[in-house]
């Protein structure tokens, strides 16, 4: 998957593509429709262009004659167009329109949706359990389970360290690395945290979950793995 | 094109259905998420335009449903919700929806991005 960004907003293009670090994806920002046109020519195949109308960069004019000739996922962005342009454009072949103000937490949202299409419909389970079927989550009532024998008891856990556990248990016996974690919860407030927070979300985790919490171990210099039953990690550390 | 409104007020739900109806589309309409889901398992509408907050299944649930339907997950999915926190646009796109609307909305953008769902039924076929 290739993202094309047609923009003269760094940060905007930084910031999307922070975001998006942790996926298998390639990045190319032009500044004006004259280079993105030259550069898209032939690679439209599994790309998705986002491309900011503006009068330095891409006129309204042009824009209409790239998405008459398009064969790809187009999304526009702009800071000033009225709501009939906006319209109008959609009519005219766009498949997205944001403001490129817009919380940078819901573009993402919006992109992902976009290469999810794009990629085929991959959309995570709502119920995942451990493969010994002791530990089951919801991820639509956001609900963690306890399962022992004939006895069921639930955990509450807020968003975040629901989040956190989520991850971990759907890459069960796989080392998960911090910087994945961190840039997949707390997206852009990522890089600002304290190095220590992550470590004490999964603390309250094992701690909230007594025993099934012993099998969240520590990879030192690495991330964090949920142990599947039966396994041992020795470098581990909890 | 059939458009399925899943919503649990009626005049909203009438209002949208009158501009869908309007604008050419064939247009059925279900007052929560778990209807609006037995309706889908017998009509199979081209696509759904559903509320968040309904009694029963709320719009979260009836999205993430038809996404682990293998035989409906390619259904184009607009929400449209009084709820405009970041977070509630987020869970909506993570749960599948392909557009998410805040009510009240223009009708003119409204139209245009029920079309881009249309468009995109045409391309797949």
């Amino acid at each position: 998957m290739k993202l094309y960004f047609v923009t003269k907003n760094k940060a905007f293009f930084e910031g999307i593509k922070s975001y998006l670090s942790s996926f298998s994806i390639q990045f190319s920002i032009v500044e004006s429709i004259k280079d993105y046109i030259d550069n898209i020519q032939g690679q439209e195949e599994n790309s998705i262009s986002i491309i900011e109308v503006h009068p330095q960069i891409c006129s309204y004019e042009t824009i209409l004659s790239v998405l008459e000739k398009r064969r790809h996922s187009i999304l526009i962005t702009s800071d000033n167009l009225s709501n009939s342009l906006i319209a109008d454009l959609l009519l005219k072949g766009a498949d997205d329109y944001f403001h490129i103000n817009m919380d940078s937490k819901i573009i993402f949202a919006k992109i992902m949706a976009h290469i999810r299409r794009a990629e085929g419909f991959k959309y995570p389970k709502d119920e995942i359990s451990t493969s010994d079927g002791g530990l089951v989550l919801n991820r639509v009532n956001r609900s963690a389970t306890i399962k022992h024998l004939k006895k069921t008891k639930n955990v509450q856990l807020s968003s975040r360290e629901f989040s956190i556990l989520y991850i971990l248990v759907e890459n069960e016996g796989k080392i998960v690395r911090r910087d994945f974690l961190l840039t997949n919860i707390w997206k852009d407030k990522a890089e600002e945290l304290n190095s220590q927070t992550l470590d004490k979300y999964v603390q309250i985790l094992r701690e909230k979950l007594n025993s099934r919490g012993k099998r969240i171990k520590t990879i030192y210099g690495m991330g964090y793995v949920y142990e599947k039953s039966g396994e041992n990690y020795e470098s581990s550390h909890s | 094109m059939k458009v399925l409104i899943a919503d649990d007020d009626k005049l909203f739900r009438e209002l949208v259905y009158n501009i869908l109806a309007d604008a050419g589309y064939e247009v059925i309409s279900e007052e929560n998420g778990l209807l609006a889901w037995q309706r889908i398992q017998n009509e199979t509408p081209d696509i759904l335009v559903t509320d968040i907050n309904m009694p029963e299944m709320d719009g979260f649930e009836l999205v993430s449903k038809i996404r682990q339907d293998s035989n409906l997950s390619k259904m184009p999915i607009l929400m449209l919700t009084i709820r405009e926190l970041t977070e509630d646009y987020v869970h909506g796109y993570e749960y599948g929806a392909d557009d998410y609307l805040t009510k009240p909305f223009n009708m003119d953008i409204f139209i245009a991005r029920i079309k881009v769902l249309e468009r995109r039924i045409l391309k797949q076929n």
